[in-house]
């Protein structure tokens, strides 16, 4: 048996032998082609003899990608997806820059009410004819003033006022002698349960009997639909 | 041998199909294998990874070219590793690259021919590792030259001092020994 073929498979056939056979292969030689294709056997048994390495982990998944790039679909959906995504980021930072103007002109409107407020208070207070009415005296429990104006109107100092669920506030009522509570104005008070509620509205002073708070949906009521839990009589 | 040269037949399929499971359960069966002939050969193990991944993108590429009824992906894949780690070898020392066989044949033959049935990569290189270890260490020694540094017989002469009808003698004896296997693997 002649070894020619391991070695023109192997490549170590001198130049002139190893073309001797190439050119005798495109004759289409079976003889030769089955005897090549059992050297091609040997001779890659022989990748056994070198000791065995474990390829690093990390080149599996570098071959994968690299032999399994994305398909131009998944790269144009993922620019898609990353421009969306970026749209999305676009619109948050809108939104929020929006929500922030809006918070923003809120709380300026805000401190206007409240400057209004405090200058009604101080108006009211300092008048001469402002009545006040004393509420309340112990801790823990509402309490707190109420001033009243013919002109200026009411206004509600409160402490220790309770805390209403989101979706409620308290309302003051205005009640006269005849005739059904005059809405005066829907109010939360702070974390503390302080209050400030300004009714800005010229007032009988002889008609009112007293004044009230209740528990009424977010929005206020123009009837109470709860019973107040505080009554101040200003008779 | 059977049932891995039907997995084998099976990973073709998958490859045709170009589904990248069977790149990776063809990476898994024979990158160790591929791997550790690369080290071998280019002693460094970057160049080896590089090989590595350049064997398998071609394996992807011609998975077109390979028969399922052949089952000579193993094959076909160790040979191409081992011709890819001589040329690398050569052209890094500027030998001449003439000797080498060409890929291309080698496709040809891994292709074009139905072995007298199917057979594994694996179960066989076993067997020549078994046979390999019946050779006298001049076999030994010449046949390493041959296949991993990619030396002529003339040039296994010089290095080993040693007449060039010994070296062919050495390489006759010890081929035959391989083949004889092969044979008796082929006749099981
Ligand atoms: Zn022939």
């Amino acid at each position: 048996m002649n070894d020619v073929y391991e070695l023109y498979v192997l490549g170590v056939l001198e130049p002139d032998a190893a073309q001797a056979i190439d050119e005798h292969l495109g004759d289409q030689c079976d003889y030769c082609l089955q005897h090549l294709h059992d050297a091609v056997l040997t001779t890659s048994g022989m990748a056994a003899l070198a000791e065995t390495r474990k390829p690093p982990k990390l080149l599996r998944r570098r071959v994968l990608e690299s032999v399994t790039p994305r398909p131009s679909l998944t790269a144009w959906k993922f620019w898609v997806g990353a421009l969306i995504a970026a749209s999305v980021v676009m619109l948050s930072i809108v939104a929020w820059a929006m929500q922030s103007a809006r918070t923003l002109r809120d709380q300026v409107a805000g401190l206007t009410q409240e400057r209004d407020q405090l200058q009604s208070v101080v108006t009211l207070l300092s008048k001469p004819e402002t009545k006040t009415v004393q509420f309340g005296i112990a801790d823990n429990r509402p309490h707190g003033r109420v001033f009243l104006n013919a002109n200026g109107g009411v206004v509600f100092v409160g402490t220790d006022l309770p805390q209403v669920a989101t979706d409620r506030t308290l309302e003051l009522w205005v009640i006269p002698k005849n005739g059904a509570p005059l809405a005066a104005g829907i109010f939360r008070p702070t974390a503390q349960g302080n209050s400030v509620n300004v009714w800005n509205q010229p007032v009988d002073m002889a008609q009112i009997q007293a004044v009230a708070v209740t528990v009424e949906p977010a929005q206020g009521s123009a009837k109470p639909t709860t019973q107040p839990f505080l009554v101040v009589p200003v008779g | 041998m059977q049932k891995d040269s039907t997995a084998d037949a099976e990973l073709i399929d998958r490859l045709r199909r170009r589904d990248p499971e069977g790149l990776a359960k063809a990476y898994d069966r024979y990158a160790p294998l591929a791997y550790s002939l690369f080290v071998r050969i280019i002693r460094d193990e970057s160049v080896a990874e590089d090989l590595v991944q350049e064997l398998f993108f071609r394996v992807w590429n011609r998975a077109r070219d390979f028969d399922p009824a052949k089952g000579t992906l193993g094959v076909w894949i160790v040979s191409i590793a081992r011709n890819m780690a001589i040329d690398h070898v050569r052209s890094a020392q500027g030998r001449l690259q003439s000797r080498i066989r060409p890929i291309e044949p080698t496709d040809q033959l891994v292709f074009s021919y139905k072995p007298i049935e199917p057979e594994s990569v694996i179960d066989n290189a076993r067997a020549i590792k078994e046979a390999f270890s019946t050779l006298n260490p001049n076999q030994k020694r010449v046949l390493e030259l041959a296949y991993f540094e990619g030396f002529s017989q003339t040039e296994i002469a010089g290095q080993l001092q040693q007449p060039l009808g010994t070296i062919k003698s050495w390489m006759r004896s010890g081929l035959s020994k391989l083949r004889s296997v092969i044979k008796t693997g082929v006749a099981n």
